[in-house]
């Protein structure tokens, strides 16, 4: 039976093979580089398991509370991190994406919001898993994306030329996931609803990111020269994205009418 | 009603004169440039952020006017890379499909009717609430409650219904349809994220009455545009799809 009690048996290995990983990716990148691979690539698999004994255990797909949706995004962040540094080399990004999901699994760890083991009728719909699961991949390679766009505005001199083609790459990827995520939330919201769109506070902050990432890729296109305006955009989407994901259960004068919040 | 049909033919009349107009005047030609596609979609980045923070309304003059620009220059754009046959694919089916999709939702909600329709178990009811005019009508259909179940998720504990959670709300109904001679009488259920197709609209079990009185609300909803919004979602997808799969390149292509 695998639930939030043994989060910590899986989790904690996880995060150790992880920043194993990095090590030997940051430090020893030639010699060190198939321990990199197989300590990571452990890590994840350390957490997949608890995800699928987890999601058997609870009978329906975990991806309602809080505390569930970060368990993905502890997963799918490594994952992006190494799938980049697997294709560009870049130690600092599963650096990066190790030290965000070790956050991420502390909170579950210390504040897990174990939630009961039910849906409610609205969410009751072939579309939920796919609305939530792509959501979240989007998330986790824009958070890649935000490191990259600090890393260059940081370092801006230092910068390689290549960063910045991986984070178009990348925020071009999870625009097209976060417009499917907000496509397949259409089509169920006219299932469930019988509207496709209502500007529920939920889609309003979803319509304002998926906005600012198209704001970014065009900048660049339009005004290449201009790399700080797209960054702008490209943090500004980056918080966005975290105003629509948790920050309406924060504030809940914006977000007490929605129909997204079920809690 | 025919107003809206105006209004929408009109827009896309305009769209078609500005872009006609655009091959002997040059300055028409920015409204379909990437610097176009920049600033309208950051007026309507700032149209829907201010939608957000509650600072004004969907029928405020700053929303709509935002929200027309927005698709003026992305209507614009959808006739160049038409005119121009079409390529790159993936860019082109991603912008007309969020072309049309924005296009049908705001123009075809001019024509969306909704109702809300209250029924008492085993009498039919064809008289309405019309949520845009707050009036009462008579519908074409009736629909006549059958029974009203909830289901509850199998762990629950019977004596403590009201900690239980629901799994289902399922309404079987009786449908009166009148839009056919002679009249139809079918009888289906309604669950919650199944709705029921009837004389042309769309019934959704949206709630009931908390107090065990027996009514039960139904939400009625006729969508003549929904086939245009489902095509611009296929077509966004699709689009998107290919430019997934397309090779990544040093500069993004859209």
């Amino acid at each position: 039976m695998m639930s939030w009690s043994n989060f910590g048996l899986f989790a904690l290995p996880a995060v150790l093979a992880w920043i194993g990983g990095t090590v030997c990716m940051v430090w020893a990148p030639r010699r060190g580089k198939r321990a990199g691979d197989l300590l990571y690539i452990g890590g994840l698999l350390a957490l997949a398991v608890f995800i699928g004994g987890f999601w058997l255990n609870l009978e329906r797909p975990p991806f309602r509370t809080m505390g569930e949706t970060r368990l993905w995004y502890a997963f799918f962040l490594p994952l992006c991190g190494f799938l980049v540094y697997k294709r560009y080399r870049y130690a600092f990004v599963p650096a990066f994406t190790t030290l965000l999901a070790t956050v991420f699994i502390a909170m579950n760890l210390f504040k897990p919001e174990i939630h009961d083991k039910t849906l409610m009728p609205a969410l009751q719909s072939v579309w939920f898993s796919p609305h939530v699961v792509i959501y979240i991949f989007a998330y986790a390679l824009l958070g890649v994306a935000f490191l990259l766009a600090c890393y260059r505005l940081l370092r801006r001199q230092a910068a390689a030329a290549e960063t910045l083609a991986v984070e178009d790459n990348l925020t071009r990827i999870g625009w097209i996931c976060l417009g499917i995520g907000m496509f397949f939330g259409a089509i169920w919201a006219k299932q469930a609803w019988g509207h496709f769109w209502t500007w529920d506070p939920k889609e309003t902050w979803a319509a304002a990111t998926f906005l600012c990432y198209g704001l970014y890729l065009h900048l660049r296109i339009a005004f290449p020269k201009a790399e700080s305006w797209a960054q702008t955009a490209q943090i500004a989407g980056f918080l966005l994205l975290q105003m629509c994901w948790y920050g309406l259960n924060l504030f809940p004068a914006l977000g007490q009418s929605s129909l997204h919040i079920y809690n | 009603m025919t107003a809206s049909l105006l209004l929408a033919a009109g827009f896309l009349l305009l769209l078609v004169a500005l872009y006609i107009l655009s091959e002997p005047v040059e300055t028409l030609r920015f409204f379909y440039s990437p610097a176009a596609a920049v600033f309208s979609t950051a007026g309507f980045l700032v149209a829907v952020l201010g939608l957000g923070l509650n600072l004004w309304g969907r029928q405020s003059a700053v929303f709509i006017s935002l929200l027309l620009f927005f698709l003026l220059t992305l209507g614009l754009k959808c006739l160049h890379a038409v005119a121009h046959g079409g390529r790159p694919w993936a860019a082109t089916m991603t912008h007309f499909g969020l072309f049309l999709f924005t296009f049908s939702l705001t123009f075809g909600s001019l024509r969306l009717e909704n109702y809300r329709l209250l029924t008492q178990p085993n009498l039919p009811e064809m008289r309405a609430l019309d949520l845009k005019s707050g009036q009462v009508r008579r519908l074409p259909i009736a629909v006549e409650l059958q029974s009203f179940d909830i289901r509850y998720h199998e762990l629950a504990d019977l004596n403590h219904l009201e900690q239980a959670v629901p799994r289902q709300y399922i309404a079987r109904v009786k449908i009166h349809d009148y839009t056919v001679e002679p009249a139809r009488v079918r009888e289906d259920s309604i669950l919650v994220n199944r709705p029921l197709r009837a004389g042309g609209f769309h019934i959704y079990n949206t709630s009931f009455d908390p107090y065990g009185q027996g009514y039960v609300t139904f939400l009625l909803v006729k969508d003549p545009w929904r086939g245009a919004t489902y095509a611009g979602i296929v077509l966004c997808l699709a689009g998107g799809l290919l430019l997934f799969i397309q090779k990544s390149r040093k500069r993004p292509l859209l």
